[in-house]
């Protein structure tokens, strides 16, 4: 079963970490993909300071290991093996957020295998990992640098 | 009987509140100041204090033909001059937001003259000459026709309208050209098209969620709901259903 947790607001860093800390005390869940817009770059406290195209990477803290967070954290779907912890899934939202949310039920990531499984993977994709990376990403570039055209004149 | 123009149907807050605005006598109530350099910058079409570029040399050396209509219409300022054109662009969100897009254009027909406005779903462009521009900009951004939480100067990367609100209010901006203070007050940082400012500017505190709801122009089932202004459903369908039959006419 799959739910897709969809607050009011768009999430900053700190609730969204309060949320899923919540979420990673209840047992049952396999697999969490949080979705929203891109996160914006900059940190406002360095525009109000008049520091422009500061940079920083953002992370979330996930069971000890620590996760670039590239979105604004605007949904989280879950999946769970039993339909019964739906109701621990409210509790830990009604703790984290400050504002309504909604729980829809649904299917949010694939729970199949597809053709694009195929063509990118080989097929050689888990029940884990299905559904779970950018059917879109492109591959690293195969172009040599300059470098190796250094080389090759040499 | 003198013909009276009513602007918009309608006895809700909303209907009430879009006709005012469309009214070019109705006079806007001024929320906060922005000096003439504010608004320039925040266009970020030319730098504070320099002069206005020409595309062509003013009218009245410009030696045009003979023509009626140019004796009847008077040219804006930015034309006698023959400024350039320029535009500026906003996005209203749809939380409450004291403008909507196609008001701005609808008012940029009553109010403005010499105006190219442009709407799109979230968005509208008004394109006009640049110093009447300047001056369009400046009345729009100090009266209640526009909120720093809800609204925004946005030239490009304007994706926020249909998005829900970030945790402190402000509608979402990718490149983040306003931003709000911990005193709660909004400054723009950045301008139109998100190059950062060499000051910021300080667009004041946004409106509350009740003065918004009062001062909103947008239809929405958990504010004013649409269906609920029967004037307004009324003139809708009338204007919706004439179109229509007009298309299926074969002798026009």
């Amino acid at each position: 079963m799959q739910v897709e947790i969809f607050p009011d607001r768009l999430l900053n860093i700190e609730t969204a970490q309060a949320l899923l800390n919540e979420l990673n005390r209840i047992g049952g869940i396999t697999r969490m993909v949080v979705y929203g817009p891109r996160l914006p770059k900059e940190d406002p406290e360095n525009l109000l300071a008049g520091k422009h195209d500061i940079r920083e990477p953002r992370y979330l803290e996930i069971l000890g290991e620590k996760v670039e967070l590239t979105v604004q954290v605007g949904r989280i779907f879950v999946e769970m093996e039993d339909p019964g912890i739906v109701e621990k899934i409210k509790e830990a939202c009604r703790k984290a957020l400050p504002f309504p949310f909604e729980i829809n039920e649904g299917i949010y990531i694939r729970t199949r295998k597809t053709l694009t499984d195929y063509v990118r993977k080989g097929g050689k994709v888990d029940d884990i990992s299905v559904g779970m990376f950018d059917p879109k990403a492109q591959p690293k570039s195969s172009c040599c640098s300059p470098r190796s055209d250094k080389h090759a004149d040499d | 009987m003198a013909y009276k123009p009513q602007f918009y149907p309608g006895k809700t807050s909303v209907a009430q509140n879009r006709k005012k605005f469309m009214d070019p006598s109705y006079k806007m109530e001024k929320l906060r100041s922005l000096s003439d350099d504010d608004v320039v910058l925040m266009l970020g079409h030319r730098a504070p204090g320099s002069a206005y570029k020409t595309i062509h040399p003013p009218l009245t050396e410009a030696n045009e033909p003979d023509d009626p209509i140019r004796k009847i219409v008077e040219p804006i300022p930015g034309a006698k001059t023959g400024d350039r054109i320029r535009y500026n662009q906003y996005a209203d969100s749809m939380y409450f937001a004291p403008m909507v897009p196609y008001l701005r254009s609808w008012m940029a027909a009553t109010r403005y003259r010499g105006v190219d406005p442009g709407t799109l779903s979230g968005r509208q462009i008004i394109e006009t000459r640049e110093r009447d521009l300047e001056r369009i900009t400046k009345e729009i951004m100090e009266t209640e026709q526009f909120d720093p939480a809800r609204e925004s100067i946005r030239g490009c990367t304007v994706h926020g309208h249909s998005l829900r609100l970030n945790e402190n209010g402000m509608m979402f901006d990718m490149l983040q050209r306003s931003v709000l203070d911990k005193s709660g007050k909004v400054f723009q940082v950045k301008d139109q098209v998100g190059d950062p400012l060499d000051r910021k500017v300080d667009l004041g505190k946004p409106m509350s969620e009740a003065e918004l709801k009062k001062r909103t122009t947008i239809y929405r089932v958990d504010g004013v709901a649409f269906r609920s202004d029967e004037e307004v459903v009324g003139w809708v369908q009338r204007i919706f259903t004439l179109r229509t039959k007009f298309g299926f006419s074969p002798k026009v």
